[in-house]
């Protein structure tokens, strides 16, 4: 019994304090994030002109994992999913606000390969079945590329990048944006050694942010999500290695 | 021969002990707790080092444990619990070695009459019951020395009587040599031929059990106790008892059941015999034995009376008071009447 | 069911037993040397044995992924002894799965050995039993309910893995696709259903497996009766 009182009253103190948290700070904005868009978005959002106003808090994670959690109830106020087809859920669930729905940054996909002539023979890609980019690596493939290769399946992206940096797999279709990080970290030439893909031979990687219904800081969400979609913000995000956000435009 | 012969530093002090005996001879060591009498075994077993145990001529150092021809049963010595108890009888005989002491499984169950115990898993002995079999299964290892931890300190001494005279019966004719390590001196006393009494690693005395039994007996206060030989045990299933014959006078005694066929002998404490100087007509005691007064010992809070019976020794102790009152002069006929034999 | 969940159960079940035999004939020896160990350097070596407890299964994965690589010694001697490399492929996950599972089949080896020793073994040895004797005849048969549990709690913890072949496996259908993994893609593509009946299936199987392990324990297989002691 005395267990379960303890236990109230530790609840009670937790929701106490989290409330005078959220009184006391100005604004208060959890975001949850695709793992390959993490990185970025940090160095973004210490850059804005709120950073001191709004205090944020990031959730990076599988965008399968983080659409789970939203669809029980996780208390995000945004979503920056590294895929289309999992916001397009969410509004059919009636989980956002509406309009909320932008394309951030839609990515791009090189074939990389770190040594010429290999004789490994494994190619790795993210799985085509769960990821945006493996799906847009195995579409190319199968219509240009057509390599006898035998595939490695990563769970994401930035796995595919990591199979073929450790040299376990010869070469790979990776993301534009982890060979540039990884050449701004470690200025290794291996890193360049790569050919990018042309836009048009593979469907469009969009990854799309939403702002989700049960936000009580809509007005902190908006000045993000005008932030992250600002041209200036947007050319920023070219030079990490994706595409504009507005091809079509 | 047995020559023993050691010297290694323990803990506490140095174990330093010599002794030889010859084959089929039954060693009791005896010594207070911490006295170093395990130790003593585990030397002589080889399990631990610095030593020089030579068994007819052989150098018995330099050779490992289990080629040493010795077997020792420690204090917490365990049943397979794998097996159950004719399993575990099996096991030591099937794995014996060679050269061995050529006991057979039928024959040592008989001896020791644990044929009621044979189908039973070892879980559900008691500890009596469990050290018969532990000592059965000893006994089969087939080594012709045989060293025993406290063999027998849960059983209760008539039980205790018959494995001590199982003990007496091999070393005698399977000429097997025994050394036991027991706290109990009357358990030595009964079947050891020789005493070897250890104190901080150090032999005090050693020597014939008797004599060395009875300087223990008076150096300790402990209760004395002696033993009676007799012949034709014949028993009286109706009255729960055997009677017996001693020898010489052809006294009778009726005694409690008694199924030991190799050992005719009986301990009597000295303080469970009651003394008179003339014949009890109204007494519940059914023994009375016609006995010579030899002489008495006087200390603190006791008389030890020495009385002849039929040639043999008996030991009766006294409360100082009641030999005052008796007033007995040597050589005079008394009659004693043990308690509970 | 899909096929293909079909071939990532029969993978796992596989990878499973080969991995829990293989510990089996690897924990049993370093077990029995370590029991009799009285040195200084036990404590270290029992931390050893015991760190893929408590290490994450991906970050085990990912040093794997580096040290697989056919650039390290380790990739280039298996390149150079099997010509495949180890990446990627059933060996490189078995080899994975015995250094994450190989707590579980350890501990309770070592538990028995010390057990068997400090009772039995001691006991025997001043019988004078041989070394060989006491190893077959006594040892094996009184440790045979531990090497079970120890086989099973090798196979159930190896059924459940994760972290690690997701990271060292590549999720190659029949080769490195275990149900966990297949699981994991059912459940990032949406496709609840599959997720559902696969995880049941999952469930039955290391439930099943749980209960033949705390059965083989509850009836001591190894030791006839209750507690003997003498």
């Amino acid at each position: 019994m005395s267990m379960l009182y303890n236990r109230v009253c530790y609840y009670f103190w937790f929701v106490l304090l989290l409330n005078i948290n959220s009184v006391s700070a100005t604004e208060n904005l959890h975001i949850a994030v695709a793992s390959n868009f993490k990185a970025p978005l940090e160095q973004l959002l210490n850059k804005a002109p709120f950073a001191d106003e709004i205090e944020i808090t990031l959730s990076a994670g599988a965008s399968g994992v983080l659409y789970s959690q939203i669809i029980h109830g996780a208390p995000f106020d945004m979503f920056l999913s590294a895929d289309a087809k999992r916001p397009a859920l969410l509004k059919q669930q009636d989980l956002i606000i509406k309009e909320s729905i932008h394309t951030y940054a839609t990515g791009v996909l090189a074939l990389w390969q770190p040594e010429l002539n290999s004789s490994n023979s494994y190619i790795a890609i993210a799985n085509p079945r769960s990821s945006p980019y493996g799906e847009a690596a195995k579409y190319y493939n199968d219509r240009y590329l057509k390599t006898n290769l035998s595939f490695v399946l990563a769970h994401n992206i930035t796995q595919a990048f990591q199979f073929v940096d450790s040299g376990n797999a010869g070469q790979g279709i990776v993301a534009l944006a982890s060979l540039k990080a990884a050449y701004q970290q470690h200025a290794n030439d291996k890193y360049l050694a790569y050919t990018q893909l042309p836009y048009q031979q593979y469907p469009a990687i969009t990854q799309q942010v939403v702002v989700l219904k049960s936000t009580d800081n809509l007005a902190a969400a908006n000045k993000v999500l005008s932030y992250l979609l600002s041209p200036a913000v947007q050319s920023e995000i070219t030079e990490l290695g994706y595409q504009k956000a507005c091809s079509q435009c | 021969m047995l020559q023993v012969n050691i010297n290694q530093p323990l803990e506490n002090f140095v174990l330093d002990v010599e002794f030889a005996v010859e084959q089929g001879i039954i060693v009791g060591v005896y010594g207070p707790s911490g006295a170093g009498k395990s130790s003593l075994l585990a030397a002589i077993s080889g399990i631990s080092t610095g030593q020089s145990i030579i068994n007819n001529q052989l150098n018995l150092a330099t050779l490992a444990p289990d080629k040493r021809g010795i077997c020792l049963q420690l204090q917490a010595c365990p049943l397979f619990p794998h097996l159950n108890v004719q399993g575990n009888l099996n096991f030591a005989y099937k794995h014996r070695p060679k050269n061995n002491n050529q006991l057979m499984i039928d024959e040592i169950v008989s001896l020791l009459g644990v044929a009621d115990l044979l189908n039973r898993e070892v879980g559900s002995l008691s500890g009596g019951e469990q050290q018969r079999i532990v000592f059965a299964r000893t006994l089969l290892l087939g080594q012709n020395i045989i060293l025993l931890d406290e063999p027998f300190s849960a059983l209760d001494w008539q039980k205790k009587q018959r494995l001590l005279s199982a003990i007496k019966y091999l070393a005698k004719n399977k000429k097997i040599t025994f050394i036991i390590v027991s706290h109990s001196l009357k358990e030595l006393s009964y079947c050891a031929d020789k005493l070897l009494q250890l104190s901080r690693g150090k032999i005090i005395r050693f020597g014939d059990t008797d004599i060395i039994s009875q300087h223990i007996n008076n150096e300790q206060g402990t209760t004395h106790f002696s033993f009676i030989n007799f012949q034709q045990p014949s028993p009286l299933p109706e009255y729960n008892l055997t009677k017996v014959t001693l020898s010489q006078s052809q006294q009778v005694l009726y005694i409690n059941q008694f199924d030991d066929r190799n050992n005719y002998k009986i301990c009597i404490n000295a303080n469970d015999i009651s003394v008179s100087t003339a014949p009890e007509k109204n007494s519940s005691c059914i023994n009375t034995l016609h006995c010579t007064f030899v002489g008495c010992q006087l200390q603190q809070h006791e008389a030890l009376l020495y009385l002849d019976v039929d040639g043999q020794t008996l030991l009766c102790s006294l409360n100082p008071l009641a030999w005052q009152q008796l007033a007995i002069t040597t050589g005079q006929t008394l009659y004693a009447q043990p308690h509970a034999i | 069911m899909l096929e293909t969940d079909f071939t990532a159960l029969f993978l796992t079940v596989k990878l499973a037993v080969i991995t829990s035999l293989l510990l089996l004939i690897i924990c049993f020896p370093i077990a029995w040397l370590l029991s009799n160990y009285r040195g200084r350097l036990k404590p270290y070596f029992e931390a050893v044995i015991a760190l893929p407890l408590v290490l994450p299964p991906t970050l085990l994965g990912f040093y794997l992924l580096v040290a697989f690589s056919p650039n390290t010694i380790l990739g280039e001697f298996w390149q150079s002894l099997t010509g495949h490399q180890l990446a990627f492929s059933f060996s490189g996950i078995v080899l994975g799965s015995l250094i994450y599972s190989l707590p579980f089949v350890m501990q309770p080896l070592l538990v028995g050995f010390s057990q068997v020793n400090s009772q039995y073994n001691s006991a025997a040895i001043a019988l004078g039993f041989s070394a060989r004797k006491r190893f077959f005849y006594l040892l094996i048969p009184l440790l045979k309910s531990t090497i079970l549990s120890a086989f099973s709690l090798g196979f159930a913890h190896t059924l459940g893995e994760f972290g690690l072949v997701l990271m060292i496996g590549g999720n190659i259908p029949g080769e490195t696709q275990v149900v966990s993994i297949a699981l994991y893609d059912h459940v990032e593509a949406l496709n609840y259903q599959a997720a559902h009946e696969l995880s049941l299936i999952l469930f039955a199987i290391s439930f099943i497996c749980l209960v033949l392990l705390f059965k083989f324990n509850r009836s001591n297989l190894g030791f006839r009766g209750a507690n003997a002691t003498s």
